[in-house]
């Protein structure tokens, strides 16, 4: 191939074509759902309130667009969230870590272990609830860059955590 | 080891330079006043109409200046640094104690930065940036200036020294006569100042002014066909002549304005540039007032760019020239070191420095997918073909011919873009190319990228495209819209570089 006029031979080169993508726990659907009820939680309080408390004429139909703009946003937040999980997904090679995302615009990031200035294992109160935690994995390409995967059983992320930095110390010595 | 006298004379604890104290009150009132603006205004403006402003407020402010001289002395005073065991030791602090080590091979770059009182006074500030996400800084205010230049040689010396001794214990002597060498690859004289200021983005306050235009245009008709007696028409379009010459009197003045404000801009700022390839790593001064010293080091430098436009392109063929540098914290706007008026040929003796051996040229780029074209013009149709046909059906014509123009230039303009985008990968280098009317073009080695991401909207899965982000320490890059197939090849090949790269890369 013209594109590329390097000596490496390309058909060798392995490729993230076919990855094979690990799902995350069942029970995170559970949290991406509990976050998209609390916000309709605190749309429906919003909502109600200003119901409850407008009493001029001219603005009565606030509450009554704002009631109805929310009701949107839940139910496509409420979709997303069942399509979202759907897609998330994380792959570990010998050299790299790749994790996918999205429903209507995916995407997936790959970093190379020896890219990886630091990872940690993170659990909010509903992660911990469901017991479930989160892998960030931080490079030095700035918040872009950094990758959070959630719903992980905590020993999963712990597991994969120190996949990440033992193959990355062991890349630094070669 | 023997050591030198030399050595043996930054073991002592030395102080900064008396006029530290001055640049310490400076700095101190700079912050005060950028806090407390509001409240001085209101001090100035009401003094006599409040007695109280200046019962209470005046000696608060006396107060504090005595405090802060009184602490700028005491800081002063208490502030020690001095270099020993191949590490840069401070000591400072009046009530909190703190003291700081900073290893010497840990140094990055050594910065100076002059100001006017600095210049008077033949002194200098220093700045020290380390390596690593350490937050360990090095800051003085003010330092004689060749003891700053004989502090910065020795220590980019021991560093060296040290680097080596790392790898391989052997011949320190024919190390410390190793000199480091410096070439001028450019220094800007008075002309291409000029040249900067000329080309300094007119094209777009001449835009802005267009379309100011265009509305008071119109609205002036307006009035004309709603406010006339038909007898009075003629004092009407004479006053609407008369609007249409101060009109463009004002496009006049506010093109002369911007161009005397971006010539006074680039003067002060880039007053006797010189840009100098020094050891491994470049070195920038400039200013007029305020002389900055810059350095960037190859292993920090993460990207380079150049680009120019349309009247620097046509008229002079001078680039603005980027280093991009890694931050030692984040991201950071300011570790990007930017060089105006440079030409073709200079950049190419940059590019000699920066990648030895490699020909960007040679390198065969390819463009990306036209339905990244399609699509943006269908945006562009999406947004303005209902608007423009309403502003017609409600008889607003010139605001919607001005409006079509402006598309039709649009659409012009991103049909620019997309030829114009072309990328390349190929001898360790990845090359981007864009640009509008002008030209854009970025140069990355292949092992800086820290991670590669593959996009894709709702749009592109459907035709089997995809863009390519390109993280790296100083930003990212984004290759938009190549097919799938293509952009997974340049993900294995980016990855496979990184991955079995072990240059550093920083």
């Amino acid at each position: 191939m013209k594109f590329f006029n390097d000596q490496e031979q390309l058909e060798t080169l392995p490729s993230i074509t076919n990855l094979q993508y690990q799902p995350v726990e069942k029970s995170y659907l559970k949290v991406m759902i509990i976050g998209t009820l609390i916000m309709g939680v605190i749309f429906s309080i919003i909502t109600v309130t200003l119901y409850i408390n407008i009493d001029e004429e001219k603005i009565i139909w606030l509450p009554h667009l704002l009631g109805a703009v929310f009701t949107l946003i839940f139910s496509l937040s409420l979709v997303s969230s069942f399509q979202n999980f759907k897609r998330i997904g994380y792959a570990l090679r010998q050299r790299d870590i790749a994790y996918k995302k999205g429903w209507i615009w995916q995407s997936k990031i790959i970093i190379p272990f020896n890219r990886i200035q630091h990872s940690e294992v993170n659990q909010n109160p509903v992660e911990r609830i469901f017991g479930l935690a989160k892998l960030k994995v931080f490079t030095a390409g700035g918040s872009s860059s950094d990758l959070s995967i959630p719903g992980l059983t905590p020993e999963r992320a712990e597991q994969l955590k120190f996949y990440i930095t033992h193959k990355a110390a062991v890349d630094e010595e070669e | 080891m023997r050591k030198s006298e030399i050595e043996l004379s930054y073991e002592q604890p030395m102080r900064q330079s008396y006029v530290a104290i001055l640049m310490i009150i400076y700095k101190f009132y700079k912050v005060l006043v950028r806090q407390l603006w509001p409240i001085l205004i209101v001090f100035l403006v009401g003094k006599g109409s409040s007695g109280y402003m200046s019962k209470y407020v005046m000696p608060m402010i006396i107060i504090l200046s005595v405090l802060s001289m009184v602490m700028a002395i005491l800081n002063f005073f208490k502030y020690y640094f001095y270099i020993k065991d191949d590490e840069l030791h401070v000591s400072k602090g009046v009530f909190k104690k703190q003291k700081i080590s900073i290893p010497l091979e840990r140094v990055q770059t050594v910065n100076f930065e002059e100001n006017l009182v600095h210049r008077i006074f033949n002194v200098t500030s220093l700045k020290i940036d380390t390596a690593g996400s350490q937050k360990k800084e090095f800051d003085l205010d003010a330092i004689a200036l060749d003891k700053a230049e004989a502090i910065r040689d020795f220590i980019l010396k021991r560093k060296a020294q040290l680097q080596v001794n790392i790898t391989q214990d052997q011949s320190l002597e024919i190390i410390n006569d190793l000199k480091v060498q410096e070439t001028l690859i450019t220094r800007l004289s008075n002309l291409d100042l000029l040249k900067i200021g000329i080309t300094y983005n007119h094209l777009r306050s001449a835009g802005l002014i267009m379309a100011g235009m265009f509305w008071i245009g119109s609205e002036l008709e307006q009035l004309e066909l709603y406010d006339l007696d038909l007898g009075e028409k003629e004092l009407k379009s004479a006053m609407l002549k008369s609007g249409v010459y101060m009109v463009l009197f004002f496009a006049v003045a506010f093109l002369i304005l911007s161009f005397l404000y971006s010539l006074a801009l680039t003067v002060f700022k880039y007053y006797n540039l010189s840009f100098f390839r020094r050891g491994d790593g470049f070195k920038i001064i400039s200013g007029l007032v305020t002389r900055q010293e810059f350095s960037a080091l190859d292993p920090k430098i993460q990207m380079i760019s150049w680009k120019d436009n349309w009247l620097q392109k046509k008229i002079f063929g001078i680039f603005d020239f980027n280093l991009k540098q890694a931050g030692s914290v984040a991201i950071n706007s300011k570790k990007s070191i930017a060089i105006p008026g440079i030409n073709k040929f200079q950049i190419r003796d940059i590019l000699k420095y920066y990648i030895p051996g490699k020909n960007p040229d040679e390198i065969i780029c390819e463009g990306v997918h036209i339905k990244m074209l399609y699509r943006q013009w269908m945006y562009l149709s999406i947004i303005f073909i209902p608007t423009v046909t309403l502003m017609y059906y409600f008889g607003l014509n010139i605001q919607a011919t001005g409006i079509g123009i402006f598309i039709l230039f649009l659409s012009f303009s991103l049909y620019r873009k997309f030829h114009k985008i072309r990328f390349g990968l190929s001898q360790n280098l990845l090359i981007l190319k864009g640009g509008t009317f002008g030209d854009e073009n970025i140069i990355l080695r292949d092992y800086k990228v820290q991670a590669v991401e593959l996009k894709q909207s709702y749009y592109q899965r459907r035709h089997d495209l995809a863009s390519i982000k390109i993280h790296t320490a100083s930003g990212n890059i984004t290759i938009p819209y190549v097919t799938l197939i293509k952009a997974m090849e340049v993900s294995d090949y980016l990855l496979y570089k990184v991955e079995k790269s072990n240059v550093p890369w920083m």
